[in-house]
């Protein structure tokens, strides 16, 4: 019935407006001029509305960096993160140049040639000069950019052999995230899915029960790791694609069923100093704020209000994986040597869990 | 030589004046005497609307049936717009529309994905290329290279009724009881091979694929057309380098298109035959 | 295969629902790979008609020849064959070898030029032209706006460091949308416009046109310019409600902006529905060659007829951009008018 009415009226409103159109043509004075071509008037008007476009599109801009800029990541948390930043501040400073100038010259020439009887075009069809220009210098410019993109892409995907890196897997699955550390030996055990159910279903990610370095493993929901030392991850996925995206870290990666793959970085801000830092007091300010005002609507209808907010590092799944993708996401805490390996000591090994 | 009176005409359509009084001053020669049949072949409303086998009403259908597939599009963007503005809110639009995935007017997390899936799939590949290249490749390459019509317009018929036959199939596909496809327009495996991964990947995921197979042979086809038209169809004088840069475009295009359609029919083959 | 015969091409190792399937060796690295060796040439094959369309009609709507006709053709093949090798710029989070993470990223550079070629080449067309804004002119000029600017984050995807921590957030939904969304959409609109009276033999109305135009580009812009941000803030795409992460709260608000332009953007599409459709009945019966174009289409009869020209195909005797030419009364020579005495075609 709704369904009825709602067509009845779009049918309606669709002859209102198309009656309507007409009652404005026809009540226009008749304009035997007007072919629907451009006219000079026409010509002049558009070209200045090109120009104030130009404004529009700086002021859009502008305002939108002043507005929305405060959302962007703060500055990374871990080492190479430093060397992402920089190359990507200075890459949108080119980009932002060429922009401003083409934008520019676009819509002001529109601006300043807009036609008129009386004005001939000039016949300009070809220079090699020109052409030449604006091959080499975006040549240049390219060159540059791939040059240091290839350098900080090298560094940061190549993970050099380091005994004292903690190795840690990342297992994805519809819809949740767990972490395996190596344990005492420092090696993971080999996995694979079709160990999943042994053991009752208590193999969480499936370890192979024959692999004795899997017998100190230890498999938890909430990822913890030691600053300033390097973590290996691997990533392994138990179903569909995910993948594994720590923003703040400047890492991500595919996690793959029947691939095992890596990403290594170095945090080098722990969870507390990263709560500290201006910008992140900032954000969270702004985001209770939120949360109040929306937690006083919810309890005006009689629902319970929100939890108050405070910082974490997030791991969250980026690839589409199913109808949960957008609630799949595991806490990282970044401390102290000392408190990550007290933590660890707490948690039980793959041996004691399954017995 | 006795005095010729010169002779002058307009060209149709423009003041431009020239002599035609030397017959090698007559602009128009060609070289296809033997198509002056065509005014004595008898149009049914059918083979003139319907069945065409004219390029400009290939275009015609072309575009209708973009912009058509674009409203749908567009619609469904609106849609999963709405949600991401104010998430989990109760839309009545959502209660008309989308039935059984909105209880309560609250849009299903497994519709959001489909959304935007078969949004993507459809402005990529039914507004953009056929919208796009078949509207205006049908209509201008004949005309601007100086051809009568396409070098097989039964080919290019099929061509557009093969696409309408896709855009009928993916429309169809959204009203599978399971959902239409919903793994992103990427469709990556497993998640759009698996059934148990997510509704959208059985019927709705096959039906997805049945109607791409349709739109690659239309393109193909439609491609193929392009090119031989543009390589052997041109005018007396209409070399390469004179051809309009629109010409060049859609002649690139189509050859890409030839080249990578087999790649899809394979790939598709392969995950999901 | 995979689905209905159980061959495992891209499937391997893999539980779900609770059992173990029986599919090994399969990966679905493989199927990205394909499938992008397909996608990105696809991308292309919906540009690259946009830009040809964009070319006609600037230099038309100018009244002056393309700048560059041989560079332009040169960086639509240079274009075209660049495409082919730079599909796995969309993979290289994959987990496939970095070394092919440098590789392409090298090529996906490498494409910038000929585009960058293109938008200059365009922006010279219009210098000390004598623009007539018809519709299709303002879209047209739209196109070159969009695509540079998507163009230009195109840029920032590509390079494989960057893309570390902005795939698969908004900022490339941004991006593809203002280039495909936007710039190619743009195309087909001044195609429509400026081929609608070959088309339909009537001229759509140019105010609406012009409404059509304004609402469109603004509501574009505000659409997916604040939708770098909300990728640069790290938020996912595909994510179904941002609800669950607190951390994404002070999106919500960008989110809905974009929503109500986007409400905007649909609404003025409205009015181009109703000019294309309303047109065909009521609109102003066109003449022959109404914008004065070179080119061979506007030749032929206004009321379609099989076989395009009666009589004779008209010969052709100059590229089609002889517009205001020195020594011609006219601002636009036809390509089939032959050359006067005296007269030089063009070495173009």
């Amino acid at each position: 019935m709704t369904l009825l009415l709602v067509l009845t009226s779009l049918i309606l409103i669709s002859i209102a407006v198309w009656q309507l159109t007409k009652i404005l043509e026809l009540s226009k004075p008749v304009d035997y001029e007007n072919n629907e071509i451009a006219t000079d008037k026409d010509n002049d008007m558009q070209g200045k509305l090109m120009f104030l476009f130009l404004i529009f599109i700086y002021g859009l801009t502008i305002f939108s960096f002043f507005k929305y800029g405060d959302v962007i990541l703060p500055e990374s948390a871990s080492v190479h993160g430093e060397n992402y930043d920089r190359l990507l501040w200075f890459s949108f400073s080119v980009i932002f140049f060429v922009q401003t100038i083409t934008q520019a010259l676009l819509h002001y020439f529109a601006f300043k040639y807009r036609g008129n009887k009386k004005r001939k075009a000039l016949f300009f069809a070809d220079s090699n000069f020109l052409e030449g220009v604006w091959t080499i210098i975006p040549t240049i410019a390219l060159a540059g950019l791939i040059l240091y993109g290839l350098f900080t892409w090298v560094d940061i995907m190549t993970i050099e052999e380091n005994d004292e890196a903690l190795v840690v897997e990342l297992y994805a699955q519809q819809f949740n995230w767990k972490a395996r550390y190596a344990g005492e030996d420092g090696v993971l055990g080999d996995a694979n899915v079709r160990f999943l159910q042994d053991f009752d279903g208590k193999n969480l990610v499936g370890i192979d029960p024959t692999d004795r370095n899997g017998d100190d493993d230890i498999v938890v929901q909430e990822l913890h790791l030691p600053v300033n030392r390097e973590v290996v991850f691997r990533i392994r996925s138990q179903d569909v694609l995910h993948s594994a995206f720590m923003p703040h870290f400047r890492a991500q990666m595919n996690a793959v069923p029947g691939m095992i793959n890596q990403f290594a970085f170095i945090p080098n801000t722990t969870t507390q100093e990263m709560r500290l830092r201006p910008e992140i007091v900032e954000k969270v300010k702004k985001i209770n704020k939120i949360r109040f005002d929306k937690s006083e609507e919810l309890i005006a209808s009689g629902d319970f209000p929100l939890d108050p907010y405070e910082f974490d590092f997030l791991l969250l799944c980026n690839k589409i994986c199913g109808a949960s993708h957008y609630n799949m996401q595991m806490k990282i805490i970044v401390e102290t040597e000392e408190k990550f390996n007290k933590w660890i000591d707490e948690q039980q090994t793959f041996k004691e869990f399954v017995q | 030589m006795a005095q010729k009176n010169n002779r002058r005409a307009k060209i149709v359509g423009t003041d431009i004046e020239v002599d035609i009084t030397e017959k090698k001053d007559v602009i128009i020669e060609s070289h296809d005497e033997d198509h002056e049949h065509d005014h004595h072949h008898k149009e049914t409303f059918i083979t003139k609307y319907i069945f065409s086998i004219d390029h400009k009403m290939i275009s015609k259908q072309y575009l209708i049936t973009g912009l058509i597939m674009g409203i749908v599009g567009i619609a469904m963007s609106l849609l999963f717009r709405l949600q991401l503005a104010w998430p989990e809110e109760s839309f009545g639009v959502f209660d008309v529309l989308l039935g059984k995935w909105a209880t309560d007017g609250v849009m299903d997390p497994n519709v959001y994905l489909a959304l935007v899936t078969i949004h993507g799939t459809i402005m990529v590949f039914f507004v953009l290329t056929a919208g796009l290249s078949g509207t205006f490749s049908n209509l201008l390459i004949p005309l601007q290279i100086g051809a009568r019509d396409m070098a097989s317009g039964f080919l290019n018929m099929i061509s557009y009724w093969l696409f309408f036959i896709s855009s009928a199939i993916m429309i169809a596909s959204l009203f599978v009881e399971a959902g239409p496809a919903a793994a992103g327009w990427t469709i990556y495996p497993p998640l759009s091979a698996l059934p148990q991964a997510q509704p959208g990947s059985a019927a709705g995921m096959t039906l997805w694929l049945v109607s791409m197979a349709f739109f690659i042979a239309s393109s193909l086809l439609a491609a193929l057309n392009y090119i031989v038209t543009v390589l052997n169809l041109r005018t007396e004088g209409m070399t390469m380098t004179r051809l309009p840069l629109t010409v060049w475009a859609f002649l690139v295009t189509a050859i890409i298109g030839v080249v990578f359609s087999s790649i899809i029919i394979c790939r598709s083959i392969t995950n999901y035959g | 295969m995979d689905r209905s015969f159980g061959t495992s091409f891209f499937l391997s190792d893999i539980f779900i629902q609770g059992e173990v399937l029986h599919y090994q060796g399969g990966s679905p690295v493989l199927f990205e790979h394909l499938f992008w060796f397909l996608g990105h040439p696809e991308v292309y094959i919906v540009l690259l008609p946009a830009l040809g369309i964009a070319s006609e009609v600037i230099s038309t709507n100018a009244r002056k020849p393309i700048f560059g006709y041989r560079a332009m053709v040169g960086s639509i093949l240079a274009i075209a064959f660049l495409s082919t090798i730079v599909w796995g710029h969309h993979m290289f989070i994959t987990g496939m070898n970095p070394f092919l993470g440098s590789v392409f990223t090298f090529t996906t550079l490498l494409i910038a030029i000929p585009s960058a070629v293109k938008a200059f080449n365009y922006i010279t067309t219009i210098w000390k032209g004598n623009i007539q804004f018809n519709p299709g002119m303002l879209f047209a000029i739209g196109l070159v706006s969009t695509f540079i600017t998507g163009g230009l984050t195109g840029i920032i995807l590509g390079d494989s460091a960057l893309d570390i921590n902005l795939h698969d957030t908004y900022f490339v939904v941004a991006h593809f949308h203002l280039v495909m969304g936007i710039s190619a959409l743009y195309g087909l609109f001044a195609g429509v416009y400026h081929w609608y009276p070959r088309m339909f033999g009537r001229m759509m109305n140019k105010n609406l046109g012009y409404i059509h135009f304004w609402i469109t580009a603004i509501s574009a812009y505000g659409v997916f310019f604040p939708m770098h941000f909300v990728g640069m803030a790290g938020l996912p795409r595909r994510y179904y409600t941002n609800t669950n992460f607190p951390y994404f709260d002070d999106v919500a608000n960008i989110n809905v902006v974009i929503t109500l332009f986007a409400l905007l953007a649909g609404a003025a599409q409205l009015v181009f529905l109703y000019n294309f459709i309303s047109s065909m009945f009521y609109g102003k019966k066109s003449i022959m060659n109404p914008w004065r174009s070179n080119t061979l289409e506007w030749t032929a009869p206004i009321k379609h007829m099989h076989g395009n020209w009666p009589g004779k195909i008209p010969h052709v005797f100059r590229w089609p951009y002889d517009y205001s030419k020195p020594g011609s009364k006219d601002d636009f020579i036809p390509q089939n008018v032959p050359l006067k005495k005296g007269e030089k075609e063009l070495q173009h």
